[in-house]
């Protein structure tokens, strides 16, 4: 089981529907295990937080990412290419998170890497349970990957 | 929920006993296919004799595989499945009892979906197949790469 | 004794020029000089391969060689023989060259014969001899310095060497005991697992001791994988370099209690008398180390106890500072045993009749680490875990910071847990102790260095043990 060890479990929140964040946010933060939620609202700013530029010099590694797929600026499947083709980001689980019921963008997104892939249900209290399976599936049974060793540059 | 077939690769056979406990316990009527070490799982996924007969070994949807395996490693043969053009998208949990940071970067390095440690005791274990069954064959959307019917997730 | 005859080779091609030098010589020093005379340089160079000479006597102006050349075809001919050579009036400057060019003197003929000419052979023959000598040391000291840089590589290969093979058996030792302890907890999750789902079915047989058979089961196999996990845990640590920084050991304390409903109303309580000062450790550690304490302390309570705990800080660093906290639970005779040793100075002698209790425990750990370095007097800070348990009897307080030791078999414990508090403690340079009496609860203290909380962090290295 994911033992936090008195750290709680980073998560970075890709999503720029305010509506869909308040929801995501409201159910983690009674989860059992303790996490912490940083919200970026599209890709371009998920590239900075994950690579540590501009504004975003100081943020924490995410142990895991919540990524939409339809974003402003910069697709989440360019973001989920990008950070899957980066060695030093490529291991963070990656659940993407959107309203495509598309079999394309299903396949797409596995192919990308995409470690699965939810459809955000439309009712409140479904969109609830999707949160809580991931929760206790990523933050409590899985566990999570370290952070890997700094490697040159 | 999904009915794919889950394919365990595991040699220990009690660890096989008490999964196969634990599914039916939890609800899961998947059809459950073990093989027990690497060579025998890349002739599963690549239906290789004995396993031709894909109506007696389907292709799974999603794969449980331990680390500790004799002849190939787990990671070889995950690294291998990641290699397979038909297999690249196949989802694979690694379930091993190897809680080693190195092990765990490693598997996730080399393209697995997700890394379960084997719990010692059976309200954990019964916990993790819960987990599985309500995120990964109930809310996930598997890729349907394989052919393989997969019901849309079901809203109760 | 008497000295040994010098030997001249002459190289004179003008016969007077010769026999004046000879006669001169022969009058000033007579029996000193044994002259051979060549009137040419090939002459010269066959006398000198056929005979020993002392030293070599040569005109620059000889039928075969002439002016630099002869010089130079001369040095070149009889390198370890002082040469002196022979110019005329008008030719100093080629006598310069010379003697720059390593010929050890030059005469001027007509001007400086008898009792100047011999010093000058005889200045020769001894700037000569240390030049050579000169030489050797030369050699000599590029030998040794040669010898030093091999050496010094030498050194510095085996220095690599053992480093190499003393971090393969490090990583040797981990591969071990990783191997292990999943070796020996992977039957135990089979009796474990097997046995409870014995249990499950075994729920309707009508045999109620079956059940009470099965629970000791688990529960022996609990315990042995608790075990198994602390005994790793606590050779991993002792195998590590702890890095040390400040820590909010407050904010670590708030993290540990939320993280584990045990630790939260209504089950326990745990008071946390803060602000509590940042401390040098390593978060990890005590990371750790808060959590076997806090869970012994909630552990051993009587039956029907509502678990209690209390933490506080305590600023240490002036051994006349009595800067504690006046709360009740510390009995006169603890107030007394919670003077800190001073720095550098021996422990109590052991006639000493009624030892109190806390240098009894600050005794075990300088007993254990003798190596360890002294109390500096840089400040340091004594955390203090309270609690409303049993008690420990002052027999048993030494022990109980050893491996495996439970006082209490019908305690839940392995008996390792105050072991990894101990060892992380001292490898993050400080003392753990105890204060405790049956029946009056327990109080637990660790101490490291406390840390300007005004300074900006930086990491520091523990010292190893």
């Amino acid at each position: 089981m994911n033992k936090s060890e008195g750290r709680p479990i980073e998560i970075l929140l890709v999503e720029d529907s305010p509506s869909d964040t308040e929801l995501t946010l409201e159910a983690l933060r009674d989860f059992k295990v303790r996490n912490h939620v940083s919200v970026v609202e599209d890709g371009v700013q998920a590239m900075q937080f994950l690579r540590r530029q501009g504004l975003y010099s100081e943020t924490p590694r995410p142990d895991m990412i919540m990524l939409d797929l339809n974003l402003p600026r910069k697709d989440g499947r360019e973001v989920l290419a990008d950070i899957k083709g980066d060695d030093q980001l490529k291991t963070i689980p990656i659940v993407v998170m959107t309203t495509s019921r598309a079999e394309q963008d299903v396949l797409r997104a596995y192919e990308l890497s995409a470690n699965c892939y939810i459809n955000k249900p439309v009712d409140f209290n479904q969109f609830l349970e999707v949160v809580r399976s991931i929760e206790a599936f990523w933050l409590y049974v899985v566990t999570l990957p370290p952070a890997p060793k700094a490697g040159a540059g | 929920m999904s009915s794919v077939t889950i394919l365990y690769v595991e040699d220990e056979e009690s660890d096989v006993m008490l999964l196969q406990h634990v599914l039916a316990k939890t609800g899961i009527h998947n059809p459950l296919q073990t093989v027990k070490d690497g060579k025998e799982a890349k002739d599963y996924l690549a239906g290789n004799p004995p396993f031709g007969e894909r109506g007696l070994h389907p292709l799974p949807g999603l794969v449980l595989l331990d680390l500790n395996l004799p002849y190939w490693s787990g990671f070889e043969v995950l690294e291998w499945i990641r290699q397979q053009p038909q297999l690249r998208r196949l989802p694979v949990l690694v379930f091993t009892s190897s809680s080693r940071p190195d092990d765990i970067a490693r598997a996730y390095d080399a393209g697995a979906n997700a890394y379960l440690v084997k719990p010692n005791a059976l309200a954990d274990l019964t916990a993790q197949a819960l987990a599985l069954r309500d995120f990964w064959l109930l809310q996930n959307r598997l890729p349907d790469t394989l052919g393989t019917r997969f019901t849309a997730p079901s809203t109760g | 004794m008497k000295p040994a005859v010098i030997r001249v080779l002459l190289v004179e091609d003008s016969d007077s020029d010769a026999l004046l030098l000879q006669e001169s010589l022969g009058e000033t020093r007579p029996g000193e000089f044994e002259f051979t005379h060549v009137e040419c340089w090939e002459e010269a160079v066959r006398c000198l391969r056929q005979k020993q000479f002392e030293v070599l006597l040569l005109d620059l102006l000889l039928p075969d060689i002439t002016g630099r050349d002869t010089f130079l075809r001369a040095r070149a001919e009889a390198p370890h023989l002082p040469i002196v050579v022979l110019t005329g009036e008008a030719n100093e400057a080629l006598g310069l060259d010379a003697v720059r060019h390593g010929i050890q003197d030059y005469l001027i003929k007509g001007q400086a014969y008898g009792r100047q000419t011999a010093r000058a052979i005889r200045y020769a023959i001894e700037r000569k001899q240390v030049e050579i000598a000169l030489t050797k040391a030369e050699e000599a000291l590029r030998d040794s310095e040669r010898q030093l840089r091999d050496w010094n590589s030498e050194l510095e290969r085996r220095v690599a060497e053992r480093t190499a093979s003393l971090e393969e058996t490090i990583s040797d030792l981990e591969d071990f005991s990783h191997s292990i302890t999943h070796d020996l907890r992977a039957p135990l999750r089979a009796i474990r697992s097997f046995a409870q789902i014995l249990g499950e079915e075994c729920l309707d047989c009508g045999r109620p001791r079956a059940q009470d058979h099965i629970n000791r089961i688990t529960g022996a196999a609990a315990r042995m994988d608790k075990l198994i996990q602390d005994v790793l845990q606590y050779s991993r640590l002792a195998r590590s370099e702890l890095r040390l920084s400040p820590v909010d050991v407050q904010e670590l304390l708030r993290g540990i209690i939320e993280s584990y409903p045990a630790f939260q109303p209504p089950q326990v309580e745990i008071q946390i008398e803060g602000p509590l000062p940042h401390m040098l450790g390593n978060e990890a550690a005590l990371t750790q180390c808060f959590s076997n304490l806090l869970g012994n302390a909630i552990k051993f309570v009587a039956l029907g106890t509502r678990p209690r705990v209390r933490v506080w800080a305590e600023r240490m660093g002036n051994p006349k500072a009595e800067n504690r906290n006046p709360k009740e639970g510390r009995s006169p005779k603890s107030e007394k045993g919670d003077k800190p040793l001073p720095a550098g100075a021996e422990p109590p002698p052991a006639t000493n009749p009624e030892p109190p209790v806390t240098q009894h425990a600050s005794r075990i750990t300088h007993q254990v680490s003798p190596s360890s370095p002294p109390l500096t007097p840089r400040p340091s800070v004594r955390l203090w875990f309270a609690d409303n348990g049993v008690g420990i009897p002052k027999d048993a307080q030494e022990r109980i910071f050893k491996m495996f030791q439970r006082l209490d078999k019908s305690y839940d414990g392995t008996g390792v847990g105050l072991t990894v508090v101990r060892k992380a403690i001292e490898k993050m340079g400080g003392k753990v102790g105890l204060e405790s009496e049956p029946g009056c609860g327990s109080r637990f203290w660790l101490e490291l260095k406390a840390v300007d909380e005004s300074r900006p962090s930086g990491n520091v290295e523990g010292p190893s043990g």
